[in-house]
This record gives C-alpha cells, sequence and structure tokens, in this order.
C-alpha cells in the first residue's frame, strides 16, 4: 500500500517546486539545468516514495528534508556525469550574471545591482555554504532540520553557516 | 557589515523563482508519467492471466486458426479490461503481435512526456535494449520465413532510428558503444537466420551495420580531434581502433575467400568478373589495414582514421557486390554464418557470404 497518492504527491509539487528550483539554480547556475534536474527530483522522489510503499513514513513525515537530499544527490550526479566538466564558482557567478542578461526568470522586474551582488557573491562561496546559506535565511529551515539533511550536529551546523556568512561577507567586500 | 544587515541582503534572492509556465507543464508531465506508471504497475498482476488465457488457446487450435482468434482475443480485452490490461500486454508483445504498435505508441508518448534529457537518455537506452531483446525473440521464434522477414525488418528498422536517435542522446563514446552492442546483435541475428530471410533482409542488415559503423567513427573522430590527449585516451582510441580492424579483417578474409573461391569453377563463367573484383577490393582493403596500422604505431591518429573511413566504404561495398552475386562457397573457402570466433577459411558449401562475427 502506497503511504501517498498521486494528488498528494502532487500537492507536495506544489509547495516545494520553487524551493527545490531556486537551490539547484544557484549550485549549477543555469536555468535550464535547473529546470530539468529539478523534474528529476520530483520524478526520482515519487518512484522512491513508491517502492518502499508503506515504509515510505519516514521520509513523507519530512518530505522537504526528503527533496532537499535527493536533490543534493542528484546535483553530485550532475558533476559526476562522464563529459561534464563543472563549472568553477566563477564561472557559475558569470553564468548567473549573463543568463540574467538573456532574461531568467525572476518575479520582480527590476533586479536591483545589489541582488545582482549577492548573488555573484553567493556563487562564489563553496557548495556546502551556499547550502546552509539558502537553506538558513531563503527557505528559512530551522537549524535542526538543516542539521537532519546534512547528517551532521546542530553545533557543527551553526559553525557552518557562521564561516559561510564571513565568506560571503568578504566575497561582497 | 553587520550581520542583520547581510541577511537582509541575501533574503533578497527569494524572489528568484522558476517561470510559471515551465512550472505547469511540468507538473502535467509528472502528473503524466506517475500515471503511465501506476498503469504498469497495475498490470503485472494482470499478465499471468493473459498469457495462461493465450498458451491455453495456442494449444487448443491449430496454428493457422490461433492468429485471428488471438487478435480477436485482444480486440475484446481491450474493450472489457480497459486500456490498463492492454498496456501491459503491450509492453511485451513483438513484432507481428496486433499490440507491437501499441508498444512502440507507449514508448514514443514517454520519450514525448520525458522533460530531462537525463531522463530522455535513460528512455533511449531502454529503448535499444528492448529492440535487441525483440531481435533476439524474433530470430529464436518458430515463425514461417516470410513473417520472421517481415518481424525482423521491422525491429532492424527500428534498430537503425536509435542507432540514430543515440548519437542525439549519449555522448560519442556511449553511442559507440551502443553501435557496437547493436552491431554484434545484428551479427549474431545474421548467423542464426535462415538463408532465405537473410538474403530478404541483406541491405537492411547492411544499413544498420553500415550505420554502427559510422558511429564508431564519429567518436573516433571525436576524440581524436582533442588537444593534448592523454595517456588513457590514446590507449582508448587504440582499443577501438583495434576492435574495428579485427572487424575488418575477418569481413576482408571472408571477401577475399570468395573471390578466390570462384576463380576456376566454370559452371559460373559469368561470375568470374565479379570474383576479379572481390579479390581486386580484398588485396586495397589490405593494402588499408596496413596504413592503419603503421599510422597508429607512428601515434598518427588522423591518417588511420582517414583510411578507415575508406576501408569501411571498400568493405561495404565488396560485402553487398558479394551478397548480390550471391556466390556459391569453393573449396570451403566462402565464409558462412557461424558462431562468434569462427574460422573464415571453413563453411559450408552454398551459403552467401556475410561479415564474419567477432
Amino acid at each position: 500500500m502506497p503511504a501517498i497518492d498521486e494528488r498528494q504527491f502532487l500537492s507536495l509539487y506544489d509547495q516545494y517546486v520553487g524551493k527545490i528550483y531556486r537551490y539547484i539554480f544557484f549550485r549549477v547556475g543555469s536555468e535550464e539545468q535547473a529546470q530539468d534536474l529539478t523534474s528529476e527530483v520530483f520524478l526520482k522522489s515519487w518512484q522512491y516514495v513508491q517502492q518502499k510503499g508503506d515504509k515510505a513514513g519516514k521520509e513523507l513525515a519530512n518530505p522537504r528534508a526528503f527533496f532537499y537530499q535527493i536533490t543534493r544527490n542528484m546535483i553530485a550526479d550532475f558533476y559526476r556525469q562522464k563529459d561534464r566538466t563543472p563549472l568553477s564558482l566563477e564561472e557559475i557567478a558569470d553564468k548567473i550574471i549573463a543568463d540574467k542578461s538573456e532574461g531568467i526568470a525572476e518575479k520582480t522586474a527590476g533586479v536591483n545591482l545589489e541582488m545582482e551582488a549577492v548573488k555573484k557573491a553567493l556563487a562564489k562561496l563553496k557548495g556546502d555554504y551556499q547550502e546552509v546559506i539558502i537553506w538558513r535565511y531563503l527557505d528559512e529551515l530551522d537549524i535542526k532540520e538543516i542539521a537532519s539533511i546534512l547528517e551532521k550536529t546542530e553545533g557543527a551546523v551553526r559553525v557552518l553557516l557562521s564561516r559561510a556568512l564571513n565568506d560571503l561577507k568578504d566575497a561582497l567586500k | 557589515m553587520e550581520e542583520k544587515d547581510l541577511i537582509q541582503k541575501i533574503k533578497l534572492l527569494q524572489s528568484v523563482e522558476p517561470q510559471e509556465d515551465w512550472v505547469v507543464s511540468n507538473r502535467a508531465k509528472l502528473a503524466f508519467r506517475m500515471e503511465m506508471e501506476r498503469k504498469q504497475n497495475l498490470l503485472a498482476g494482470d499478465l499471468f492471466a493473459l498469457k495462461g488465457l493465450f498458451a491455453s488457446l495456442r494449444s487448443f487450435s491449430p496454428e493457422s486458426f490461433f492468429r485471428p482468434v488471438y487478435a480477436v482475443l485482444v480486440a475484446i480485452i481491450m474493450v472489457l479490461g480497459g486500456g490498463a490490461v492492454t498496456v501491459k500486454a503491450a509492453m511485451n508483445s513483438l513484432p507481428g503481435s496486433p499490440l507491437y504498435g501499441v508498444k512502440i505508441g507507449m514508448e514514443r508518448a514517454l520519450l514525448v512526456a520525458s522533460y530531462s534529457d537525463a531522463n530522455r537518455t535513460k528512455l533511449q537506452s531502454e529503448m535499444t535494449t528492448r529492440r535487441l531483446e525483440e531481435l533476439k525473440a524474433v530470430v529464436e521464434s518458430q515463425d514461417a520465413a516470410e513473417d520472421k522477414s517481415a518481424q525482423v525488418a521491422k525491429v532492424v528498422d527500428h534498430l537503425q532510428q536509435q542507432l540514430i536517435a543515440d548519437k542525439t542522446h549519449f555522448s560519442n563514446n556511449q553511442a559507440s558503444e551502443r553501435a557496437e552492442q547493436v552491431k554484434k546483435a545484428i551479427a549474431q541475428a545474421k548467423s542464426s537466420l535462415p538463408t532465405e530471410v537473410k538474403r530478404n533482409l541483406s541491405d537492411k542488415l547492411a544499413q544498420v551495420a553500415e550505420t554502427a559503423d559510422k558511429t564508431t567513427v564519429e567518436a573516433l573522430a571525436a576524440m581524436i580531434a582533442k588537444k593534448d590527449l592523454t595517456n588513457g585516451e590514446k590507449t582508448e582510441i587504440l582499443v577501438k581502433f583495434e576492435n574495428m580492424l579485427k572487424d575488418k579483417d575477418m569481413a576482408v578474409a571472408s571477401i577475399e575467400a570468395a573471390g578466390r573461391s570462384n576463380v576456376v569453377v566454370d559452371k559460373i563463367a559469368d561470375k568470374l568478373p565479379i570474383s576479379a573484383v572481390l579479390v581486386n577490393q580484398a588485396d586495397e582493403a589490405k593494402d588499408l589495414i596496413a596504413k592503419i596500422k603503421a599510422a597508429l604505431q607512428k601515434g598518427d591518429f588522423a591518417s588511420a582514421l582517414e583510411a578507415l573511413k575508406a576501408l569501411n566504404e571498400i568493405v561495404d561495398g565488396a560485402q553487398k557486390i558479394a551478397e548480390n552475386a550471391a556466390l556459391p562457397a569453393g573449396s570451403g573457402q566462402a565464409v558462412s554464418d557461424q558462431g562468434p570466433g569462427a574460422n573464415a577459411s571453413s563453411s559450408p558449401a552454398g551459403t552467401p557470404l556475410k561479415t564474419p562475427l567477432k
């Protein structure tokens, strides 16, 4: 017996697609790739839940963490794929700016320079620093939840966050 | 900068969102995909009942009566059982079955509904695997030669399309590996097919083999074009060349054997010019093979590749000539279709020339 039906899963999609997309977008730096990977995340999540059936209760108790874990694995695979050279952080930063000039999706019409600067600075950070900043301040996850996704202690997450903010501050100078 | 100011700046990025129309269309594709998978899962149990039903009907009815009854039964089940039963039965159907068209249609629908390159690549890979399984099943079936020809022709056509699609969805190297898989499967199929069927399908089978060769050559060209090849990459290129040359060596030996075996036979005097052509082509091919090996020893991959392209043309052309002439084997030298690793110099008489198996 499945733990969740299609309609329920699609409502989880509606709830989390924006956050997952945004997280991937800042990690890979391309709208197209963010769309592809976001689609894959939800399909894989659905297939996983179907396979596990009523044993998927743990994952579905915290669907956000579950989606983020799948997403992290998918981003790692994305960069591990054959013939794919990972973009350097500088390249990601430049791509984000370039994509913006080609018209990437932003809700607000006039994206100000300050936002561009923060985007570029965030893209320069290490992957795990980017993650904690995105989750804590954009997705507003609490420390406990971030710790659960990263399988670290809450203390370790606080340290990581502090270092990430310091690096971001430096990158913005 | 104060931490709270920094956090305020970070929160500006909350405005980054996906495009609304993408979110909606992606949701629809996800829903479609979930529905398709649900139907396939639901039917797993139904298949046993379906197989049992058809098996009992097959044992009950004579072979000639079975086919129309089978088709009617399928039609009844489609009406009474709904789409779900048909879907599962279709996924296990072979060319010649009334549901094979449904199977191909469903695969294409899944491909259209697919919303990521990774997913499309996975589906394409599964489709090629299914075609190769179908080819094996059809070749091993007990159907009459006429039906078998039509069924193999259908699968081979789809394989040809898959090889072309693979170039878009896979890297050069992956497409080349898949092409080599297909070529091996075609060669094995040819060895098992009755002579009459092989003759009917010689053009189609040759076309797929040529496409597979072209894919490998393109993969080589892409690899060779890279600057500053690593030792690993050079080794990979050499291995690919080696595999192709092994294949061509055997093919050339067959062509030469087919040509020489008929030199002294009076009865087929009209085929003597063809024999001479075959021997001449075999000699040219051998020269090219030697050139390729020499170029590879010097590390001149580009020259080796050009010579390989010319070699492929000569071998393909000569094989077609030999098959169309349907030269008989003489002195046990012409090559028939034998198992992998067969010696090109041993064959039963009267079999047309085919590419020996790897």
